[in-house]
């Protein structure tokens, strides 16, 4: 049975087949960004609140990388997807998804690489 | 605020040298820019120094041997945009009367870096950087939103890698000076998509470097000094803050900034220089200089306007794409590069008649923010 770490601890909480990425909302302002912020990047009040994000959204940009990088073997496909709280989130695209500006997509759990016996968990996107 | 000029330029030819040092490559350029301004070391009062990959106090080391010394010297960085810093530091210093005159250089040596054959590797705690980002990934969705709203095609693309060949054949001192097709440009190896292999810069070392002075100290000189009319330099903002990807808002509020410096408009511009790291940015800065009006990228390319011989040449240099990215030394070799069409000694590749242009560098890459920092230069006769 293989051992999971989250590829960075704090980012997202798994919810069945989805993931929710954990951003920051200011008290202020109401700004919202990813990764959460310690304090308002837009006007600087100093609290701000956890936000579980939208896992859903519309597929804004992508590529298909055909260079060799670590832990990601080529071909796959990278972009960003718009999410409804008005920001952006970039992410590898699962294999399969349509490569379209537009495609509604959604988050979803995946298995990024392995270190060793441990399968190393983040995101990605996917298709509705 | 005292009028700035510029009276001389050297660089070295770029390419891969890893048998050379970086005080070799930088006084090489620092020797070629005095040698054409007709400056005396000695004469030298000040210096910036921009490099990334490089030890410690990199300008003192270059000016060690070319026998200038105890002068105020300043190392900056800002990513590919370092040398486009190192111009403005001392463009403030004269202009303010900090100096008199001074010398900007810019260096890189690509090949004996930790990152020689490989890519810019983003921060430790970069997540986007974790999950597979990458330069040339970035300029690839960048592309994609530029097929998405202004109608670019792969050959338009291709066409740009082919202008910058073009050019850089007419360039002495350039690392890819072969011309290509756009067919052979489409049919090279793929890195990105939409971005082949002959739309990326090349991995470069050399070194670039020009000579500043108020506009008193370059009449001893010359008759024929060039007029520094603008100079920016401005960090990005926020990705939230845009909406759109296919557009650079730094750029967009630099050039604002110089324009009203200079007291001038793109229109008025005969030759422009800007980072072209991969072929299809360079579509998105003729709309943000407004070289064209927005939305007209493509049609602007498609005229012939941004080629030599065209309206207003982009890149006559052959630019990062062909010429080479030395990454610190190309702000300050762009600027340069300006010069010598202002001064009419670009030789083969040279834009008839050129009285004013534009130098522009981009650097840096970071979760969150649009990029690093852009820098603007306008210059005129």
């Amino acid at each position: 049975m293989s051992q999971t770490q989250n590829f960075q601890d704090g980012l997202f909480e798994i919810e069945g087949d989805s993931i929710r990425l954990i951003g920051s909302k200011c008290k202020s302002c109401g700004r919202v960004v990813y990764p959460a912020a310690k304090s308002c990047l837009d006007c600087c009040h100093e609290e701000v609140e956890p936000l579980k994000l939208s896992s859903t959204g519309k597929l804004y940009t992508y590529t298909t990388v055909h260079m060799p990088i670590p832990h990601f073997p080529p071909p796959f496909n990278l972009g960003s997807l718009e999410l409804p709280e008005g920001l952006s989130v970039f992410a590898s695209i699962a294999e399969g998804t349509e490569l379209k500006v537009g495609l509604p997509v959604r988050l979803v759990p995946a298995v990024l690489w392995r270190e060793g016996e441990t399968d190393v968990v983040g995101y990605r996107i996917a298709a509705t | 605020m005292r009028e700035v000029a510029i009276i001389g330029f050297g660089q070295t030819v770029f390419g891969k040298f890893p048998e050379r040092s970086i005080s070799d490559l930088g006084a090489e350029a620092v020797r070629a820019a005095l040698k054409d301004a007709g400056v005396p070391p000695k004469e030298i009062q000040a210096a910036y120094a921009s490099r990334l990959f490089v030890d410690l106090i990199t300008g003192q080391t270059i000016l060690r041997d070319v026998g200038i010394t105890d002068i105020e010297v300043t190392n900056v960085e800002n990513a590919c945009a370092g040398g486009g810093t190192a111009v403005r530091g001392l463009w403030k210093d004269i202009a303010a009367g900090y100096c008199d005159i001074g010398i900007a250089v810019g260096v890189e040596s690509m090949t004996t870096s930790p990152i020689a054959g490989k890519l810019i590797p983003p921060a430790k705690d970069d997540v986007d950087g974790m999950l597979g980002m990458t330069q040339p990934a970035v300029f690839a969705m960048h592309a994609r939103r530029l097929m998405e709203t202004r109608g670019a095609t792969r050959e338009d693309f291709a066409q740009v890698a082919v202008k910058s060949h073009h050019a850089a054949s007419l360039n002495p001192y350039a690392q890819h000076g072969k011309e290509v097709t756009v067919e052979q440009v489409l049919g090279s190896r793929m890195v990105c998509d939409p971005i082949t292999v002959f739309q990326c810069c090349p991995n470069t070392d050399g070194a670039a470097a020009v000579i500043m002075c108020s506009m008193d100290v370059a009449r001893r000189y010359t008759t024929q000094p060039v007029r520094v009319r603008a100079s920016v330099l401005l960090s990005a903002d926020y990705n939230f803050k845009k909406t759109e990807m296919a557009t650079f808002e730094v750029q967009r509020k630099a050039a604002a900034k110089a324009y009203e410096m200079a007291g001038l408009g793109p229109q008025d511009l005969n030759v422009v220089e800007v980072h072209d790291a991969f072929a299809p940015e360079e579509l998105m800065h003729y709309e943000d200089l407004g070289l064209c009006k927005p939305g007209e990228m493509i049609s602007l390319l498609r005229s012939g306007a941004t080629s030599l011989g065209g309206r207003v040449p982009v890149n006559p240099s052959g630019g990062l794409q062909s010429l080479g990215h030395p990454l610190s030394a190309s702000g300050v070799r762009n600027v340069g590069e300006i010069v010598q069409h202002l001064r009419g000694r670009a030789g083969k590749r040279q834009v008839a008649g050129a009285k004013v242009g534009l130098a522009q560098m981009l650097g840096g890459n970071a979760i969150g923010l649009e990029t690093g920092a852009c820098s603007i230069h306008i210059m005129s006769v």
